[in-house]
């Protein structure tokens, strides 16, 4: 025998327990599921984007030319140039290294348009493009970004005039692409780390180029999944989402992680919340901690009948 | 902006469409999880001080 | 911890019948310190301390019970495929059956941390029960993340761009890449769920190993193991008078 009880028993039938335990929790889950089924949300495709939100589609491709947006400035593991994060000395973004590169003017402009079949205007900004300096590059998609901010409603048809070379032509090249739906078929639907394209199994490119603009960030704002909104313990709709979230998320609603650690906000929560895990988990060793129970006795109305009969000590504990 | 969600699986109450959220201060919790949340505590409390069949009030067998 | 294996020698040609020298060779070793340390009694007992007696019991058993009931309606969507739950009413409803069960899962297994925490469950040799159940919720997390990851819709399009940020900060995201849905699915349905499924066989079989932690503050005498004490490392038997 293992256990080294060997004061008063009672029949317990744990076998009962569990069949009367599986046999509610089928019931209610059926009942659940039946009530209030579960949502599902459509994913947004570059089509959906390109056609709902053209001015920001069009925003977004001439900044992956400048290298202005998220991907193009991330840093490790897509890029091997920008901000890492880190927790004070610990790199740990920069030391895992650029595993899963991405060229985000190439992957997500460049390639797809080159890759399929365009007339004159494209096939000519393309040659111009591929013809060009880094730094020319730069100059002109930085004056794009820049104009398409001034211009009314970022409407590409109301920008300055100025010397943005072939980038206006490949944005909109881009836009019919992505509106006709070809976009999504096209090389930003290959895989970051294999060659075949064929099989998309994964999706690491075109999310990484949907996020980098603000129609799928409006579409989440809109349903509370923001990060700043607590979004990480929410589901869409008035489902609920994950509440076991709650610390988690929590930490992204107060400074400093609000502010002046917000640059490296997501890798110091990340380090905090692994250090209160293993504070959970190493609670039997904690001093201090391990002894709330013994100060707040919860567990005399747990035991209340056990202590009724055997009585209860104080002296010890 | 666009809802693109297709018509809701077959559900008798629809729970999609625009969250209900509680806020306060820095705290903002939808009415599903705080629902939720709520009913845990009321579950552990109720299970702290709901007697449990079969054990008698004076502590069940002895041998 | 255990007491001294019944049949240590086993029944081989020449050794005498009874618990003589420590058992060498690695099977014999590895018997001793599984199979020999409990009986099928100790697996499955019809009897429990007098102490058990109390609903917050339950809360272990309905977190087996919700896991079981997430694993079968997961493999139900996994024998029909990702997109099937799409398409179909039938494959919808299972979605939903998966879901439902999910939050019943954690809801359960969250309330049983709240009482063992307030029974400090941990006393009397039990610290690795407490740590294989604190290991299995947030083992149940990360397998739960996944699965919202693979979702495949506009949830799950936004969860792993905004998720990435958090991974690839601890240097994870290099080698874990959320955004590659083939990968966190092959996750979801092999690695996550044998994950959990053994650290929770671990933990039941801890939990009958060293049985239901008395009672705190439980009579001097009765001297019962760590009753008093709250630390993790006491020992003690019970004699009754």
């Amino acid at each position: 025998m293992t256990t080294t009880w060997r004061g008063p028993t009672r029949p317990y039938d744990l076998v009962k327990e569990f069949v009367a335990a599986l046999g509610i929790v089928a019931l209610l889950t059926v009942v659940l599921a039946a009530v209030f089924s579960s949502p599902d949300e459509h994913a947004v495709t570059l089509q959906d984007w390109a056609r709902a939100d053209p001015h920001d589609f069009v925003a977004t491709a001439a900044g992956e030319l400048a290298g202005t947006t998220t991907s193009a400035g991330y840093g490790p593991p897509y890029t091997a140039e920008g901000e890492s994060q880190s927790i004070g000395f610990l790199h740990l973004e920069q030391w895992a290294g650029t595993r899963i590169p991405v060229r985000p003017a190439d992957d997500f402009v460049i390639g797809p348009l080159t890759a399929t079949p365009h007339d004159t205007p494209v096939t000519a900004a393309l040659a111009a493009w591929n013809g060009a300096t880094a730094d020319g590059r730069t100059a002109w998609a930085s004056a794009y970004v820049d104009a398409l901010a001034k211009a009314k409603d970022g409407d590409p048809a109301a920008v300055a005039p100025g010397d943005y070379g072939p980038v206006p032509a490949l944005s909109a090249g881009l836009l019919a692409l992505a509106s006709g739906g070809g976009l999504d078929a096209a090389a930003v639907g290959a895989p970051a780390t294999t060659p075949s394209g064929f099989y998309g199994t994964d999706s690491t490119r075109s999310i990484l180029f949907l996020a980098d603009g603000a129609y799928l960030d409006d579409l989440a704002g809109a349903r509370h999944l923001h990060g700043d909104q607590w979004g990480m313990m929410n589901e869409t709709g008035n489902y609920p989402g994950q509440p076991w979230l709650w610390l988690y998320s929590f930490w992204y609603q107060v400074p400093p992680f609000t502010g002046a650690w917000e640059a490296n906000a997501d890798a110091i929560i990340w380090g905090l919340m692994m250090v209160l895990s293993a504070a959970l988990l190493f609670l039997p060793f904690i001093p201090g901690l391990r002894s709330i129970p013994r100060r707040i006795p919860v567990h005399r109305l747990i035991w209340r009948s056990y202590y009724r009969r055997y009585g209860r000590s104080t002296s010890r504990g | 902006m666009t809802a693109l969600h297709l018509p809701p699986g077959a559900g008798l109450l629809d729970l999609n469409g625009d969250g209900s959220y509680l806020s306060w201060g820095v705290l903002q919790i939808s009415w599903a999880n705080a629902l939720v949340i709520a009913l845990m505590v009321i579950l552990f409390g109720l299970a702290l001080v709901l007697p449990f069949p079969g054990a008698p009030e004076d502590g069940g067998d002895g041998r | 911890m255990s007491s001294p294996p019944l049949d240590a020698t086993g029944p081989q040609a020449g050794a005498p019948d009874v618990a003589g020298p420590p058992p060498s060779g690695w099977t014999a070793r590895l018997r001793a310190r599984t199979l020999d340390t409990m009986s099928a009694e100790d697996l499955l007992p019809d009897r429990q301390p007098a102490y058990v007696a109390s609903w917050i019991y339950v809360f272990g058993v309905a977190t087996l019970a919700a896991l079981l009931v997430v694993l079968v309606t997961g493999l139900v969507l996994a024998a029909a495929g990702p997109d099937w739950w799409h398409v179909s009413g039938v494959g919808h409803f299972v979605n939903s059956l998966h879901l439902w069960s999910v939050e019943i899962f954690f809801f359960v297994m969250v309330v049983h941390l709240w009482g063992k925490f307030w029974m400090a469950a941990w006393r009397g040799h039990r610290a690795l029960t407490w740590m294989t159940g604190v290991l299995s919720f947030l083992v149940s997390i990360g397998a739960a993340f996944t699965g919202y990851l693979i979702q495949t819709n506009l949830d799950s399009q936004w969860i792993s761009s905004e998720a990435k940020d958090g991974i690839n900060a601890s240097g994870a995201g290099a080698f874990w890449n959320v955004l590659d849905v083939g990968q966190m699915m092959l996750w979801h349905v092999t690695l996550f769920p044998l994950g959990v499924g053994l650290i929770a066989v671990l933990h039941v079989l801890l939990v009958r190993r060293h049985g239901v932690v008395p009672p705190l503050e439980a009579p001097a005498a009765l001297d019962v193991d760590a009753g008093a004490r709250l630390d993790a490392d006491t020992e003690g038997r019970v004699s009754l008078p």
